[in-house]
């Protein structure tokens, strides 16, 4: 299901509005979407070392955590052949490397990245720091919200905002499993070249 | 005890033949200022841009600063109008300015709300906005391409010169003032009649034309 067609922009706005009190019409869903996908993706993208893992990771309010995208450089199999990046979204914790540095939502160094995107992308400025992360951090919440009320037992559903992420949900042994990753141009934002940074 | 006064200052900028009281984006968002006589400092590709703060964003497009909830929509000029939201430049106005500081600033900043812009060499331009209508755009374009002095004509307007000017801060103008501006400055104006198209009902069949400006008098 495409974003825009599903009644999730619906239920962001309504979110917002009844659990922080924030006024944003679903109008403005996709593109704070796109702004938490692609403006993460700008980050790790300054952010990545081929030392260690990075994670860039969104906790909700309460410090429970929501969602991670994590960078990781894989060697080449041979000496002399470059490695790969791979740029993972995921809603379990513990898909984070241990060795992972961990980049938070709430640290302000972090803004930049969403705030210089959503101002050249789509002329949007958030009121706040406070707004930001409220607005970022509601997004996975959200995705996760409807992927979990949307399950259905023997298929698999989908919610896709178009190059930007595709999220699924599938009922395994009577347990929903969540699954997400970035699609289109945040993906090689993240990752870059790999043989020129060689 | 020795209290130091508060220092209070304000900013002025002219935009889009317009004068703002301008603020930096925080102040804007800190102090909720939603007063339209207001505007905002915004950079885009290294430019500093004034963008009027315009109220509730109900899809316009026109360039300014607009509310929409715990958000604000910014929305740049397109290429051809970016100097009109680029000031010459910004004044600011602090109440520890020594008076004839403030004086000069005050001058200043009424020079700023002029619609017209003078060349060092006294060429006056009129800058075109894209809220002018079209007998003002093409008002507008032939006093810049002239480029004249305006100011030199001022005796064929006679003591109302000052209003007569001032009527170019508006974005349209009237017949009769077309036929005033268009006698004082040696232009002449040509009113052409005829069908909008070859099949309109009840043709014309032909083009009118006359002069408005052949025997004009005040």
């Amino acid at each position: 299901m495409e974003l825009n067609n599903s009644s999730l922009p619906e239920m962001y706005s309504k979110g917002l509005l009844e659990e922080f009190n924030k006024n944003l019409s679903p109008h403005w869903t996709g593109n704070v979407f796109e702004t938490l996908f692609t403006g993460a993706a700008k980050l790790l993208g300054a952010a990545k070392t081929q030392d260690r893992p990075v994670a860039f990771v969104v906790q909700k309010l309460n410090k429970e955590f929501a969602i991670a995208a994590i960078i990781q450089y894989f060697e080449g199999k041979d000496k002399d052949k470059v490695g790969n990046w791979s740029l993972v979204w995921t809603f379990n914790e513990s898909d984070i490397p241990e060795n992972a540095e961990r980049i938070l939502l709430t640290d302000p160094r972090s803004h930049t990245y969403f705030i210089s995107y959503a101002g050249e992308k789509f002329g949007i400025r958030f009121k706040s720091d406070e707004n930001l992360i409220t607005t970022l951090t509601y997004v996975p919440v959200c995705i996760k919200k409807w992927l979990d009320e949307n399950a259905k037992e023997k298929e698999e559903v989908t919610l896709e905002l178009k190059d930007v992420f595709v999220a699924r949900v599938a009922v395994e042994n009577g347990e929903k499993v969540f699954a997400i990753e970035a699609t289109g141009e945040s993906t090689f934002v993240a990752k870059g070249d790999a043989s020129i940074e060689k | 005890m020795d209290i130091k006064p508060l220092e209070v200052s304000v900013k002025r900028a002219a935009v889009n033949n317009s004068l703002y009281y301008v603020y930096t984006y925080e102040e804007f968002c800190k102090y909720g200022i939603d007063d339209q006589g207001s505007a905002v400092i915004s950079e885009r590709d290294g430019k500093k841009f004034v963008l009027p703060v315009k109220g509730e964003y109900d899809n316009q497009v026109s360039p300014g600063i607009y509310d929409a909830g715990c958000i604000n929509i910014e929305i740049f000029p397109d290429k051809a109008l970016e100097s009109n939201y680029i000031p010459d430049k910004i004044i600011q106005i602090s109440n520890k300015d020594q008076i004839k500081t403030v004086l000069d600033k005050e001058k200043t900043i009424a020079r700023l709300s002029e619609p017209w812009i003078t060349s060092p060499d006294n060429i006056t331009f009129f800058p075109i906005s894209e809220d002018d209508h079209p007998e003002m755009v093409a008002m507008k374009t032939a006093f810049n391409e002239k480029g004249i002095d305006f100011d030199k004509y001022a005796s064929r307007f006679g003591a109302n010169f000052p209003n007569d000017k001032r009527q170019m801060k508006n974005d349209s103008l009237t017949l009769n003032m077309i036929k005033r501006f268009c006698d004082k400055t040696d232009i002449e104006a040509i009113l052409i009649l005829k069908d909008k198209g070859p099949d309109v009902p009840n043709p014309i069949g032909r083009e009118i034309s006359v002069s408005l400006t052949e025997d004009y008098t005040d």
